[in-house]
């Protein structure tokens, strides 16, 4: 009984999500000011937030994980909900060239490494994870990936269900809004379905000075052949793709942790320190993944993908750890 | 040209150097489902790739990487046997 009410307010969510975002949040990028589509889409989510599920299970999900109190948890599961309402609409009027990524401001932390690479003409490979695709955007300006810049993007479920239909709308969204910012300099190498997505990869890094950006918290292809099962943002048990690691090893060349947000008006990029691959990738991908992890309990609301509620995380000794009460 | 079964043994013996823990298989059945069963991806195919390249001294395009291709040992044997064919009798 309990699933089939919840699978009832599942399919009431995509339908609002997919109505809200194809009739109302298109029609007012293009139409009305940023700030008043921005509040629509605050209104949507406030809309789901009421809902048992999403808006209750988040709450009781961010309460659970995070800690820190009722009120918290609601700002958290609303700002969940909100940032891919509100990344819609942003990359939404990028693509109708409303606004222009170039204009907003860009803020590097820890970015010595990454100079010494971009110094040196290196290719490196760019290892992330999937925060607000707003900031995202960012990551491709020429001040930040001053090199050829590829991003190896997974494709979207073909499927004909809701969920299926919602993704991609909002990937349509981020590779339209993509080309259109930046003069178009980032490339889009799709990757999980063709066999030879590894080789194209590895044959633009061959290239000097070409930046490969991969998402590590991505699940695994069907068709992968190594899986990576840990525990991962909040989930005790994440199975995760291992080609980011692997195709350094390859390649032979720098991989690079970075995660970015947005912090008032601006967004900040975080560097980690580059890494070579050697014997052991798997290890290499743990110490990144903490680098990802990290920075989603720092800023749950702004990353876009589901956060587990088996481990909870410390703030005071800022880790994460196995749920226990 | 290189007979049929030179060629399946060659390509067993690199599909046994590039897959981990293969080593202990005295070969692999030509009907092995390599793509199925998570034997090879696209990680372990560029290596493979790159040694089937070498060996047969032939060009595999990335059109060429397709499942229908790969997903056999066998299947694998047939696209060496027409690479190796078209370049030598192009046109």
């Amino acid at each position: 009984m309990k699933s089939l009410v919840r699978r009832a307010f599942n399919l009431l969510e995509e339908a609002i999500r997919l109505v809200g975002l194809v009739c109302v949040l298109s029609v007012a990028a293009r139409l009305l000011p940023r700030t008043l589509a921005l509040f629509l889409a605050d209104m949507l989510a406030a809309t789901l937030l009421l809902l048992p599920y999403p808006g209750w299970a988040t709450v009781g999900q961010m309460s659970r994980v995070f800690g820190n109190g009722r009120l918290t948890a609601v700002r958290a599961a609303f700002g969940w909900i909100a940032c891919p309402l509100r990344d819609f609409v942003v990359l939404k009027r990028v693509a109708y060239q409303l606004e222009r990524p170039a204009d907003w401001t860009i803020i590097e932390h820890n970015a010595e490494g990454i100079r010494q690479l971009r110094k040196a003409g290196t290719s490196f490979i760019v290892a992330t994870g999937h925060f607000t695709r707003r900031a995202f955007l960012g990551l491709f300006s020429p001040s930040i990936t001053s090199g050829r810049v590829v991003d190896a993007a997974g494709v979207p479920p073909s499927g004909r269900t809701l969920r299926d239909l919602r993704i991609r709308v909002q990937y349509k969204a981020l590779q339209n809004a993509f080309a259109s910012s930046w003069d178009g300099r980032g490339k889009v190498v799709p990757i999980g379905e063709s066999l030879a997505s590894a080789r194209k990869l590895l044959r633009e890094l061959q290239s000097p000075g070409t930046i490969v950006t991969l998402d590590l918290d991505a699940s695994p292809p069907k068709t992968a052949a190594v899986l990576h099962q840990t525990a991962f943002a909040g989930h005790a048990n994440r199975a995760l793709a291992t080609g980011a690691v692997h195709l350094a090893q390859l390649a032979a060349c720098p991989i690079v942790p970075c995660t970015y947000a947005l912090v008032g008006n601006s967004i900040v990029i975080e560097w980690g320190e580059p890494v070579m691959v050697q014997q052991d990738p798997l290890h290499t991908l743990d110490e990144l993944l903490k680098f990802i992890e990290d920075a989603v309990a720092r800023r749950p609301a702004q990353y876009v993908l589901d956060i587990g509620r088996d481990r909870r995380w410390n703030t005071s000794l800022q880790r994460w750890h196995e749920y226990t009460t | 040209m290189t007979p049929l079964s030179s060629i399946h043994a060659q390509i067993d013996s690199i599909l046994l150097a590039e897959i981990p823990n293969s080593s202990a298989t005295a070969s692999f059945d030509p009907n092995t489902s390599l793509l199925d069963q998570g034997i090879i991806d696209s990680i372990r195919l560029v290596r493979i790739v790159g040694t089937l390249e070498e060996r047969f001294n032939v060009s595999i395009t990335d059109e060429d990487m397709i499942p229908e291709n790969f997903e056999t040992p066998a299947c694998i044997v047939q696209l060496i046997e027409r690479t190796v064919g078209a370049q030598k009798n192009p046109g």
